[in-house]
């Protein structure tokens, strides 16, 4: 175990011959690096969405603001003053309606999606280098491992799509605790919903 | 000993090679002779397991696998050296999958040739230095079986003769050659057996000895084995020279 622990992986074993180990693994680190932080853009999007929840308001017109919720049935308590200054009051806005956590979401992944893509075309390219200047695929497939030429065209390919899949199951795991926990519980009340629609419903009548 | 027993092989319905039969023993340098086309790349790639093919190939008696193909190496004009690596890099590549590789053997082909310093890119060699290089490393990998599809491709006449003497010098009793060339004339002073295909078939083998006996030239008898017309340049020469008269 000791001794393994200790081995020196050779790593210039997992590309081909031909290719040095760091010129393949700078690219793909900067590739993860931009990705990552492509896919913070999620962060001030979802802050946006939020705080289109809430509602600022002068105060001279809160009452207002009750009277309009107990007509379509809610308490005069149901929302509450999350912040206030001295003339104006922000309350979360029953009537708000949050966007898909698809919808913030957008394409703020897609940069490992682009990534793991690219290795798949890494691994093309792995083996079209041995058809490029001269048909080293001939010793490489008469070498007595016959695993050798795959291991060298498939390795880093196949660990750099499952890297970019690891972390982007991470961060879509992550980004959703964010919008499932971070949003105020309300908005995802089948009951508020069931509320929304029926007051939709009531307005459209009355305006026809 | 290679043999091969019905090999055929047709690329997408075109012939390669059709039911051949042949045997290579141990110790022979053997001439691989016919026309472009005429299936001695194809035969050769068949030996090596680089084509699927329908017939059998055993060497020394069992299937060639991956547990016994290092007993054969491969030269190619279509070279399968890495063209950015350097011949040092080349030695331990080999060094490492190849256990039996003789590396006395590759400084000294190395020093013989001439070839510039080890730690160059093989890309900046010359087409004869990458020839020579590609031979180099064939005769270098321990294999017992060398197989050569037209190595000296683009080598001059100096090269070409140093390399005969060469391989005549170097090569063990044991070790097997199979060179396919069109530089008939050339070879027929060391190999001790000539093999001919024509259209995928093979249409002829002699021994050098037995063409010694009857005091035949290789070159005329693989004439007469194609069944070559001498007259069939000038015939052809005539026939267009009066088509030009008639218009």
């Amino acid at each position: 175990m000791k001794r393994f622990l200790y081995r020196k992986i050779n790593l210039s074993r997992y590309v081909p011959v031909e290719i040095d180990f760091c010129n393949e693994v700078i690219p793909f680190l900067i590739g993860l690096a931009a990705s990552f932080f492509y896919s913070l853009t999620f962060i001030p999007r979802y802050l946006n969405v939020r705080s289109g929840l809430f509602l600022w308001n002068s105060k001279e017109n809160l009452w207002i603001l009750e009277e309009q919720i107990q007509e379509f049935g809610w308490e005069a308590d149901a929302f509450q003053i999350v912040k206030e200054t001295d003339e104006m009051f922000c309350v979360l806005w029953p009537f708000s309606s949050l966007a898909t956590f698809e919808e913030i979401l957008g394409n703020c992944l897609g940069g490992y999606l682009i990534l793991m893509i690219g290795m798949i075309f890494l691994g093309i390219y792995h083996y079209a280098l041995h058809y490029r200047g001269s048909k080293s695929i001939y010793l490489m497939r008469r070498l007595p491992d016959q695993k050798e030429l795959h291991r060298r065209c498939l390795t880093f390919p196949v660990a750099g799509i499952l890297i970019s899949l690891l972390l982007f199951l991470c961060l879509l795991a992550g980004y959703y605790c964010i919008y499932r926990f971070c949003t105020p519980s309300i908005f995802f009340d089948q009951e508020r919903l069931k509320w929304m629609t029926q007051t939709a419903c009531e307005l459209r009548r009355i305006s026809i | 000993m290679i043999e091969l027993k019905h090999v055929t092989k047709f690329y997408y319905g075109t012939r390669g090679v059709e039911n051949v039969e042949l045997s290579f023993p141990r110790g022979e340098i053997v001439g691989l002779f016919g026309e472009n086309g005429a299936g001695k790349t194809t035969l050769m790639k068949c030996i090596l397991g680089l084509h699927s093919y329908d017939g059998e190939i055993t060497l020394d008696g069992e299937r060639i696998t991956r547990k016994n193909i290092e007993k054969l190496s491969f030269a190619t004009c279509e070279h399968s050296f890495f063209p950015s690596l350097s011949p040092y890099m080349h030695m331990e590549f080999y060094k490492e999958h190849f256990p039996k590789f003789n590396e006395a053997r590759f400084k000294s082909l190395m020093d013989f040739f001439e070839l510039p310093n080890y730690r160059m890119p093989l890309r900046s060699f010359s087409s004869g230095q990458k020839n020579q290089f590609e031979v180099i490393l064939a005769l270098s990998q321990g294999a017992d079986y060398i197989l050569m599809d037209e190595p000296f491709a683009g080598n001059d006449l100096f090269n070409r003769a140093d390399f005969y003497k060469v391989l005549l010098g170097i090569l063990e009793p044991t070790e097997t050659v199979l060179l396919s060339t069109h530089l008939i004339e050339e070879v027929s002073g060391f190999i001790s057996r000539a093999v001919l295909l024509h259209k995928g078939k093979i249409v002829g083998d002699v021994s050098m000895e037995q063409l010694e006996e009857t005091g035949e030239n290789l070159v005329d008898v693989i004439k007469s084995m194609y069944q070559y017309q001498p007259d069939r340049v000038g015939k052809a020469i005539e026939q267009l020279s009066g088509n030009r008269q008639n218009r």
